[in-house]
């Protein structure tokens, strides 16, 4: 679907910016933009998902909690909206051939508030057992970081573990794994940030390098849009 | 290319570059969004701030609705304990104001978009609140330029507001957005001395130029 929306065949991204079909009540946008960006991860090898994880993670932190080892990576797997009492957006286990294990659980939000002032709490107390914590980390990506850094002014369970990203945050990382020579995650990280910037979401690049208009049509006072005195 | 056909390629081309510097801003206003809701998660600023709700945008259209002169996102932060410099300091909205033209823009001498960055009690919603000059000034507020580069607002009865001001176009970088916004942000509201927070940086200075009982207006210094 990334080929649809970026060579604009399709325009039903729109729906990610709140536009509606005609009587068309409920759009899963989460879920739905969950799987589109996650979802082709399943396709790609273990090390080019630990590299996805590894960059989203230590983006611009130079303290990243329970950072990766950089030996062999043995395994990775994700599963979507895992449930037990209480239902993640997705579960991602890595493993090394040293035998260091990671846990990431990951919350995407899009144009909803969290479920619930401790939706965040309750999924690092409910869903990850005792042991698993010891090798977790807790993603929140939504378009802002503010839920959850809310969600640690109210009370700080995590301890440094819950990472909080925007999606623009999430485009800016991607930039440093567009060239990376493995093909899937190269094509699959400059669909992501192209998709991004479809829907607003592209990094700051700065002022200086805008191409201001070459062409003033009108000399002296007048400024474009006000017509010239007769 | 005759006269209207000039005009026409100049309405297509500056409303482009609009466009664009739009963009831009957004994603400035995202990123500094973000770098603030990081920085509060540093060790010395958990423990004396936590964000008190969600940014609040704000933005100020031109007449015709067709283009925002102004934004401004703005942060309540809740003060956690007494152990600033400063014991009087409640609770208030630590701010970013984007002014691409309009009264945000009208210093003396100035002729660029400015940033402003700072502490006030209320968020910028622009129908009262934002910033801008000439500065509206009351018997109330007293309000001082402390080194040229830094608006202070005192009260007898209540704490200080602050803000400075930088040029849009030196912001190109995220590095710069860090190290322009987010560091002074962190560093004024934990009481840094104005020499410690901005000195060194490419802020906006003033001079004091005409001003009366209702209002004080500034002359901006050269780059």
């Amino acid at each position: 679907m990334f080929q649809a929306f970026i060579r604009r065949k399709s325009r039903l991204y729109k729906r990610y910016l709140g536009y509606r079909e005609p009587g068309e009540r409920r759009v899963s946008e989460e879920d739905e933009i969950t799987a589109l960006i996650m979802g082709p991860l399943e396709y790609l090898p273990p090390e080019a998902q630990v590299l996805i994880w590894r960059t989203i993670l230590e983006w611009h932190q130079p303290d990243p909690p329970l950072p990766f080892p950089n030996t062999s990576v043995k395994d990775a797997q994700i599963r979507f909206w895992p449930r037990t009492t209480i239902e993640p957006d997705l579960l991602v286990e890595l493993e090394w051939m040293c035998g260091t294990r990671r846990i990431i659980l990951v919350e995407f939000k899009w144009n909803a508030p969290l479920s619930g002032q401790y939706q965040l709490h309750r999924q690092w107390k409910e869903y990850l057992s005792k042991e698993q914590k010891k090798n977790a980390i807790h993603l929140f990506i939504g378009p802002e970081t503010s839920p959850a850094i809310n969600a640690i002014s109210e009370s700080n369970i995590w301890k440094g573990r819950l990472v909080a990203r925007s999606w623009s945050n999430i485009a800016s990382s991607l930039r440093k794994i567009k060239l990376n020579p493995n093909r899937g995650l190269s094509v699959w990280s400059t669909q992501v940030i192209s998709f991004l910037k479809l829907l607003n979401l592209n990094s700051f690049q700065g002022f200086d390098h805008l191409q201001p208009p070459s062409n003033p049509a009108i000399k002296g006072n007048n400024v474009f849009f006000r017509s010239a005195p007769k | 290319m005759n006269r209207n056909e000039s005009i026409g390629v100049s309405i297509g081309e500056s409303l482009r570059f609009v466009s664009s510097v739009a963009a831009e801003c957004e994603a400035l206003l995202k990123t500094v969004k973000d770098e603030v809701s990081r920085m509060l998660l540093q060790a010395d600023m958990i423990k004396v701030y936590s964000a008190a709700g969600d940014w609040i945008l704000s933005y100020e259209e031109d007449e015709t609705g067709w283009i925002s002169m102004e934004v401004a996102a703005s942060l309540a932060l809740q003060i956690k304990s007494k152990r600033l410099k400063d014991k009087n300091k409640a609770s208030g909205h630590a701010f970013i104001q984007i002014s691409l033209a309009g009264c945000g823009t009208d210093a003396l001498n100035n002729r660029e978009p400015l940033i402003y960055v700072g502490w006030w009690h209320e968020p910028i919603t622009f129908g009262e609140i934002q910033m801008g000059f000439p500065i509206d000034v009351s018997t109330d507020y007293q309000l001082k330029l402390e080194e040229g580069a830094l608006f202070r607002w005192t009260h007898k009865a209540a704490p200080d507001e602050w803000c400075y001001v930088l040029r849009l176009t030196d912001v190109n970088t995220l590095q710069d957005a860090i190290k322009l916004i987010v560091t002074p942000l962190k560093r004024l509201l934990l009481g840094d001395s104005i020499n410690d927070a901005l000195d060194s940086l490419p802020i906006v200075r003033f001079l004091p130029a005409e001003g009366d009982s209702d209002s004080q207006q500034f002359t901006a210094m050269p780059r």
